[in-house]
């Protein structure tokens, strides 16, 4: 079976060097920065801002900002807390503006950005995609192939119910339990750091 | 609290419709389960962004825009070390009078932050749509008589148009009319004129001109520039102190109040033969040149060239529709509104040949609705209506960067039906701008598709009874800075639901992404 987590393996001296590459002006060593980034980046912006396209967009926007200033990058620091920070100034930003340009927000839409935002800046610079990949590895083989299938295959619920011989029902309401189950494992990981920020 | 089946089944899209309502105006009174709902979707979108084992389209996205921002960056460095810095970048972004010159970015913000621009649709805004899916019915047919399409003496017709207020007496045109040969007085803006010998012709107002031909304008007052390819060599503009003769080339042609007129040569070459009274010979003017006619002092006298002092024509940029000719397709979808762009999907529709005695509006092939059905203002017995409609989605992604110094969409789309129906039939084309996915257009804002948008414009057409002649019906807007999707629609609709949806084409349907004509730069001297 193909692992859930990711292959994170980076080398910190190969991505210095890649980074000074692209500071002495070569385009080329700019993709593989951001084939190595890419999907960690989009997660980290996905917890946030659950939003598809202006997920995509933020990540879109972290790497032009990132090559536009990258000269000021110090390249013996690894890259991913600076692309987080950048992610997240602009995840915040968006935020900022859509509070300020509602003007007639309903109390909903006003606590939920507010939990939104008191949310986000709690947990501006944790990397909860670790915590997620660490809690994908706990979960039981056949969850784990579960989520797999539907989120890395991109399998339908009616496909997936055929390949376990179970019901739609049962697929969707435990992909739902997983996903809940993630959310508190992750939640007590970001707990058990004190004051996190 | 709603049960773990119940969320499953909401969140995974598998709760009927009904059912979704009830379950909304709960969920309206637990903000628990709201919170969960949001939780939720958090995690399903991070677990899809960490897992995907295809980020290619976005990965290839972000290095094509580094790419650009790497071009942008060398050619800014070059600049500084050149006299040239101070003068407009006019190769990286277009500059544009009234009041629209696009500004240089800064090189301490990430550029295009054109999401910082949204108006009507908003990030959280979006995700509390998620969960707080309230169906609006829309009944959004308005109706308006099919413009001729008769070519008789036609000389030209409307290509577009910035702004243009027409005078009192002049009937107001708009982009897509035809022109034949008539006088147009122009109060203010701009607009493009398509000849049918190919020549473009772009009038700021005030103006005042006559369209005397084919290739022949008479000029009273005002600016114009003209482009002329080369079956059109020979285009003339009439003024009173001269006429102006193209030799294949672009120029522009300024008439003032006061009797004075100027010709600027922009490329090639243009033949200028002052009136009589110059008691002067005519004047070859080549690239770069420009002569001006005093009647007054009976003078011609040789003046610098400058055609920012000139309205400039628009700028096709793109034509996205996937498929407007319906001619690659052996068939359309019909599984409802699509989730993705660049492909046509919706009601019962099938591609067809010659059918019914009507041809094709152009190549062997058109699409013909077919679906018997409810339509639009189903609920209000009075508005039963059978409709078939097909949409396509077009994204906007690549052209981001226009989009944010003002582009136009425009489509235009030909219709035809079979004679002798009881029933009203019409003809609806749809153009909307949103910012988002397909996916939340389909699944999430269904009821709220003209709400939602960022921009949003229809119109409908009754067309006549002679399969012989296809009606053209078009709509356009100024694409809002923030969107990145376009959603075309063309539908037909039949007053009675009794009464099959067939003998019904659309055929040529055409998207344009338009940078529209912009007037001079420089004030009038």
């Amino acid at each position: 079976m193909t692992p859930v987590t990711p292959n994170k393996t980076s080398d910190p001296a190969l991505e210095s060097a890649l980074v000074r590459r692209v500071q002495a002006g070569d385009l080329d060593a700019f993709a593989p920065l951001v084939r190595q980034h890419l999907p960690e980046l989009r997660a980290f912006v996905c917890l946030r801002l659950p939003v598809p396209h202006l997920a995509d967009e933020i990540t879109h926007e972290t790497f032009v900002f990132a090559f536009r200033e990258i000269a000021r990058f110090d390249a013996t620091k690894p890259l991913r807390p600076w692309l987080r920070a950048i992610a997240w100034n602009l995840v915040r930003s968006e935020l900022l503006r859509f509070a300020r340009e509602q003007v007639n927000l309903s109390r909903f839409e006003q606590a939920q950005l507010v939990a939104l935002t008191r949310d986000s800046e709690k947990r501006a610079l944790q990397d909860e995609t670790v915590f997620l990949e660490e809690c994908l590895a706990q979960l039981p083989e056949n969850v784990r192939r579960l989520v797999d299938e539907r989120y890395r295959l991109g399998c339908s619920n009616d496909e997936l119910a055929a390949r376990f011989g179970r019901s739609a029902e049962w697929v969707r309401v435990t992909l739902f339990r997983v996903r809940k189950q993630l959310r508190d494992c992750i939640e007590s990981k970001l707990t058990a750091i004190p004051d996190a920020v | 609290m709603p049960s773990d089946q119940e969320f499953a089944d909401y969140f995974s899209g598998a709760m009927p419709v009904p059912e979704r309502k009830e379950f909304e105006e709960r969920m309206l009174a637990e903000p628990v389960g709201i919170t969960e709902l949001v939780a939720q979707r958090r995690l399903h979108m991070a677990l899809k962004a960490l897992l995907d084992p295809a980020p290619e389209r976005i990965e290839a996205a972000i290095l094509a825009r580094v790419r650009g921002v790497s071009d942008e960056i060398a050619l800014k460095n070059v600049l500084a070390e050149t006299t040239e810095q101070a003068r407009p970048v006019q190769a990286v972004q277009r500059v544009r009078s009234a009041g629209r010159i696009a500004r240089p970015q800064s090189a301490s913000r990430p550029s295009g932050r054109w999401w910082t621009t949204v108006q009507a649709l908003s990030s959280v805004g979006a995700a509390v749509a998620a969960v707080l899916l309230l169906i609006f019915g829309s009944s959004w047919f308005r109706q308006r008589p099919a413009r001729s399409v008769e070519s008789g003496g036609v000389v030209a017709q409307v290509r577009d148009d910035f702004g243009a207020r027409w005078g009192a007496r002049q009937r107001p045109l708009r982009w897509g009319d035809e022109l034949r040969r008539e006088s147009l007085v122009l109060d203010s803006g701009v607009v493009e004129l398509a000849f049918r010998n190919g020549a473009t012709l772009v009038a700021e107002g005030p103006a005042r001109l006559d369209l005397a031909g084919v290739g022949h304008v008479v000029l009273h007052q005002g600016k114009v520039s003209a482009r002329v390819p080369a079956s059109a060599v020979g285009f003339t503009v009439d003024t009173a102190a001269g006429k102006v003769v193209d030799r294949g080339t672009s120029f522009g042609v300024k008439a003032a109040p006061s009797g004075l007129v100027e010709t600027h040569v922009f490329e090639g070459r243009v033949d200028v033969t002052p009136d009589v009274l110059f008691k002067s010979a005519m004047k070859p003017l080549r690239r770069d040149m420009a002569v001006r006619l005093d009647p007054q002092a009976a003078l011609v006298a040789p003046i610098p060239s400058d055609a920012r002092e000139f309205p400039s024509a628009g700028q096709v940029i793109a034509e996205p529709l996937i498929s407007g000719g319906f001619e690659d397709l052996a068939k359309v979808g019909t599984d409802g509104m699509p989730t993705t762009s660049a492909m046509w999907s919706g009601d019962s529709c099938e591609i067809a040949g010659r059918h019914s005695g009507i041809l094709p509006h152009a190549g062997d092939r058109m699409l013909s609705f077919t679906l018997t059905g409810e339509g639009p203002g189903h609920g209000r017995e009075s508005d039963v209506w059978s409709a078939s409609e097909q949409w396509q989605f077009v994204d906007l992604a690549p052209y981001k960067d226009a989009i944010e110094n003002g582009v136009t969409a425009e489509l235009s789309v030909w219709f035809n039906r079979i004679g002798g129906e009881q029933a009203v039939s019409e003809f609806v084309v749809v153009l909307a701008a949103y910012r988002g996915s397909p996916e939340d257009v389909k699944n999430q804002w269904w009821g709220h598709r003209p709400e939602m948008a960022l921009a949003y414009t229809q119109d409908t057409t009754v067309t006549d009874e002679d399969p012989a002649t296809w009606e053209r019906d078009e709509v356009r807007f100024e694409i809002p800075a923030g969107a990145n999707l376009l959603l075309v629609s063309i539908a037909a609709a039949k007053s009675n639901p009794a009464e099959k949806l067939t003998g019904h084409f659309a055929d040529s349907a055409s998207l344009r992404l338009v940078i529209p004509p912009s007037a001079a730069v420089h004030a009038q001297r």
